[in-house]
C-alpha cells in the first residue's frame, strides 16, 4: 500500500461521532472544563436547543459525555463533563487529525 | 480544525474571566493589602501584630472570593452559563514552580520587613515581582494580554517605589494601592463589556 492511500485510511478511521462538527465542538469545550451547562454549550455551540439536545443525548449514549440534571438555587440546571472513556476518545481524535494534517 | 479547537479551548478557560469579577474580586484584595500595610506603618511594630493582622487579611480575602462566587452564581451563570474550570492542578510543575516561587518571595518580603532600616526598600519590588508573576501566569493560562500588561505594570511601580525612597511599608501600601486601582478600572470595563452583551435566554424560542 502507498503511503498515500494509508494516510488516507488513517482519516477514514477516524470516530464519526466526534467528526461531527457540532459535536466536536462539545467535546471540546468539556475537555479543559470540569463541567459546563446547557446555557453555556447553547451560546458557545450557536445551536438551538433541539440541535444540542440531540447532539448531547447522542454523545451521552456512546458513553463519552455524563448528563446531570440538578438544581441550583430554584432553576433547574443541567451540567454536563467528559467521561474518562470521552477524553480518551477525543484525545485519539486530535491526535488522528494532527497525524494526518502534518504528513 | 486543530486551530479551531485551541480557540474554542481557550474561550472555555477564558470565561473565567469574562465578566470582570475576578479582576473586582483582586482589586478589593490589593485595597486590603494597601490597608495592611499603611497600618502596620502607623503601629508599633511587633511579629505578633503582623502576624494577627496578616490572619485578618487571609480571612477577609477568603471572604471576598466566596462573595464573589456566589455573586457570579446569582448572575453571571444565570445569563451565560455555568462553567466549573478543572479541580486540581492540570500542570503541575507549574503549580510547584508557582508554590515556591511564591513562599521564596513572601519569606524574601519578610526578612526584609524585620530586618529594619536599609539603603534600598526592597519590599515594593518583591511585591512587585510577586504581582507580575501572578498576573503573567494568569495571563499565560488564559491568553489575556490585559493580565501581562498588568505584570508590566506591577513591576515598574515596584521598582521606582523602591528607588523614591518612601519605605518598605509605604512602598508595598502604594504598590497595592495603584495595583488595586488598575485592577478596579479593568474590571469595571469588562464587567460593562460583558453585561452589555446580548443573553440568550433558556426561555426563548427554539426556531426563529
Amino acid at each position: 500500500m502507498n503511503p498515500e492511500s494509508q494516510q488516507t485510511r488513517s482519516l477514514v478511521g477516524v470516530d464519526r461521532l466526534i467528526h461531527e462538527p457540532s459535536r466536536s465542538v462539545i467535546l471540546t469545550i468539556l475537555s479543559v472544563v470540569e463541567s459546563a451547562d446547557f446555557l453555556y454549550l447553547l451560546r458557545e455551540t450557536g445551536l438551538t436547543k433541539g440541535n444540542l439536545t440531540v447532539h448531547l443525548s447522542k454523545l451521552e449514549a456512546a458513553g463519552y459525555i455524563k448528563i446531570e440534571k440538578t438544581y441550583r438555587g430554584k432553576l433547574p440546571l443541567t451540567l454536563c463533563s467528559l467521561t474518562e472513556e470521552g477524553r480518551l476518545a477525543f484525545e485519539n481524535y486530535r491526535q488522528m487529525l494532527r497525524d494526518f494534517l502534518e504528513e | 480544525m486543530d486551530k479551531d479547537i485551541n480557540t474554542s479551548q481557550v474561550r472555555a478557560v477564558q470565561y473565567w474571566f469574562a465578566d470582570g469579577l475576578v479582576e473586582l474580586g483582586f482589586s478589593a484584595i490589593c485595597m486590603l493589602l494597601a490597608v495592611y500595610f499603611f497600618i502596620l506603618q502607623i503601629l508599633p511594630s511587633s511579629l505578633g501584630g503582623f502576624a494577627i493582622l496578616f490572619l485578618l487579611v487571609f480571612i477577609a480575602a477568603y471572604g471576598i472570593r466566596k462573595l464573589m462566587l456566589i455573586y457570579r452564581e446569582r448572575n453571571t451563570y444565570p445569563r451565560t452559563g455555568f462553567v466549573e474550570p478543572h479541580k486540581g492542578h492540570q500542570d503541575r510543575r507549574l503549580f510547584i514552580v508557582a508554590v515556591a516561587f511564591t513562599i521564596l518571595l513572601l519569606g524574601g518580603m519578610l526578612f526584609t520587613l524585620l530586618r529594619g532600616t536599609q539603603t534600598i526598600a526592597w519590599m515594593p519590588v518583591i511585591g512587585g515581582i510577586l504581582f507580575a508573576f501572578i498576573f503573567s501566569l494568569t495571563g499565560y493560562r488564559a491568553k489575556l494580554v490585559r493580565y501581562y500588561f498588568l505584570a508590566g505594570f506591577c513591576l515598574v511601580l515596584g521598582v521606582l517605589l523602591a528607588f523614591m525612597g518612601l519605605g518598605d511599608l509605604w512602598g508595598a501600601a502604594l504598590l497595592s494601592f495603584f495595583t488595586g486601582l488598575v485592577l478596579l478600572s479593568f474590571g469595571i470595563i469588562t464587567r460593562a463589556t460583558y453585561l452589555h452583551q446580548p443573553i440568550v435566554s433558556l426561555e426563548q424560542a427554539d426556531e426563529p
